[in-house]
């Protein structure tokens, strides 16, 4: 059986942080500045009691309003911002939902590639028979690994959550994947303690780097410039492995949705690969960079603003944190 | 690349004031209305990849002081 996408919603904070409020607090750069090169001018964040799961809900119920949430026989549930180490988040999602206990849920654990991950394993259920209606969801409050003096990643990331409804169809909707991981990049983009290698320390030592961005072992790092080095060696690579494994190439591809770093990266990507502007998305004004929920908040503009139409083929990608990307073609 | 077209492209990609001129002794660390920021670091980065076909690592992009230590790390033959 073929497995096709035939809904999409997502959902925002209400808190939202702006330039001007980031220049307020660090006084060195100015909000156009700011706008100018990461392309974002505000991003939602989630409040202090706020979990991935509350922001799940509300984009869930948006897709329940449009679609039976009793044909939901898988849940995915994609994050790395859970709420309990244990049970699965998609565990507590399932109640919280009222879906039937004849759905199988679980959590996937990636960042940046996550929703393409998971668009692999709910075809993959689908193709199996283990599944005729996979709702996945990705959900990220990344903000609270945020140290409130590392202005980068404050400027960069927002939280958000998106729901997806993979349908088994007649008509093919989700073409082949590229997957792909290099282990060797976990030391420049990570959360150091708050797992079992290394527990929350209650009294971290904050240290500033050479760009005075302020963090402790407990927040997350970035290393911008290794991670700029991973993006334009493997994405150029994954892209032309993606074209090549669906016999196709980028005359007859629609629209490209890359998983939205920052502005800067992306149009590097860009002009790297030598995609026309006007085929390729780039949009993080209002939400930044939201992780494993760019894409699908990308796939839902993009269909909102006619950008994509029925029929179209869309190439999508995601990377980041692990190092981990995957890429496929969809059929909207 | 002839040095001068170097410190031209490095005024306009990072957006150093114009009154300023940029030389080899030009120091990052030091310059009015600039700061080698995150930012700063990512465009510069970009630029050296897109032009030298160089990557640098973090412990490189954190050793640069002046324009002459940067063309050091890309390597002094690429300029005349």
């Amino acid at each position: 059986m073929n497995a096709k996408i035939k809904h999409i919603e997502y959902h925002l904070p209400d808190k939202i942080v702006d330039n001007e409020i980031l220049v307020r607090e660090f006084q060195e750069w100015t909000a156009d500045k700011i706008e100018k090169k990461t392309g974002i001018r505000e991003r939602h964040i989630a409040g202090e009691n706020e979990t991935s799961l509350d922001l799940a809900i509300p984009a869930c119920n948006k897709i329940f309003s449009q679609y039976d949430k009793n044909k939901i026989d898988c849940l995915i549930f994609c994050t790395q911002t859970p709420d309990y180490y244990m049970p699965a988040t998609a565990c507590v999602l399932q109640e919280r939902l009222g879906l039937g206990k004849n759905t199988g849920a679980f959590d996937i654990n990636l960042g940046c590639s996550g929703f393409i991950y998971g668009l692999a394993i709910a075809k993959g259920f689908i193709a199996a028979g283990v599944s005729k209606s996979v709702l996945l969801v990705t959900a990220e409050t990344l903000s609270k690994f945020v140290h409130p003096l590392d202005k980068t990643n404050r400027t960069l990331f927002g939280d958000a959550a998106a729901a997806t409804i993979i349908e088994a169809d007649d008509e093919n909707g989700i073409f082949e994947f590229v997957l792909g991981t290099d282990g060797s990049g976990v030391e420049n983009l990570l959360v150091r303690n708050g797992g079992m290698r290394n527990k929350i320390n209650p009294f971290p030592e904050d240290i500033a780097d050479e760009q005075g961005n302020v963090r402790n072992e407990n927040n997350i790092y970035m290393d911008a410039t290794e991670i700029f080095n991973f993006t334009t060696a493997e994405v150029p690579k994954a892209f032309s492995e993606i074209l090549n494994k669906n016999n196709t190439s980028i005359d007859k591809i629609n629209y490209v949705i890359f998983h939205q770093a920052n502005k800067f990266l992306n149009d590097y990507l860009r002009k790297m690969l030598g995609i026309a502007e006007e085929k390729y998305y780039l949009n993080l004004l209002h939400t930044g960079n939201t992780v494993s929920v760019t894409i699908p908040i990308a796939l839902k503009d993009s269909l909102d603003n006619h950008l994509i139409k029925h029929g179209d083929y869309v190439l999508l990608l995601g990377f980041g944190v692990g190092y981990s990307w995957g890429g496929t073609i969809i059929r909207i | 690349m002839k040095k001068e077209d170097f410190f031209n492209s490095l005024q306009d990609v990072l957006e150093i004031d114009e009154d300023i001129e940029i030389t080899e002794a030009t120091n990052f660390k030091n310059m009015k209305h600039f700061e080698l920021d995150s930012i700063a670091i990512m465009t510069l980065v970009a630029f050296v990849h897109e032009k030298f076909n160089r990557k640098f690592t973090a412990v490189q992009i954190n050793s640069i002081t002046t324009v002459r230590s940067l063309m050091e790390l890309i390597g002094l033959d690429h300029f005349e």
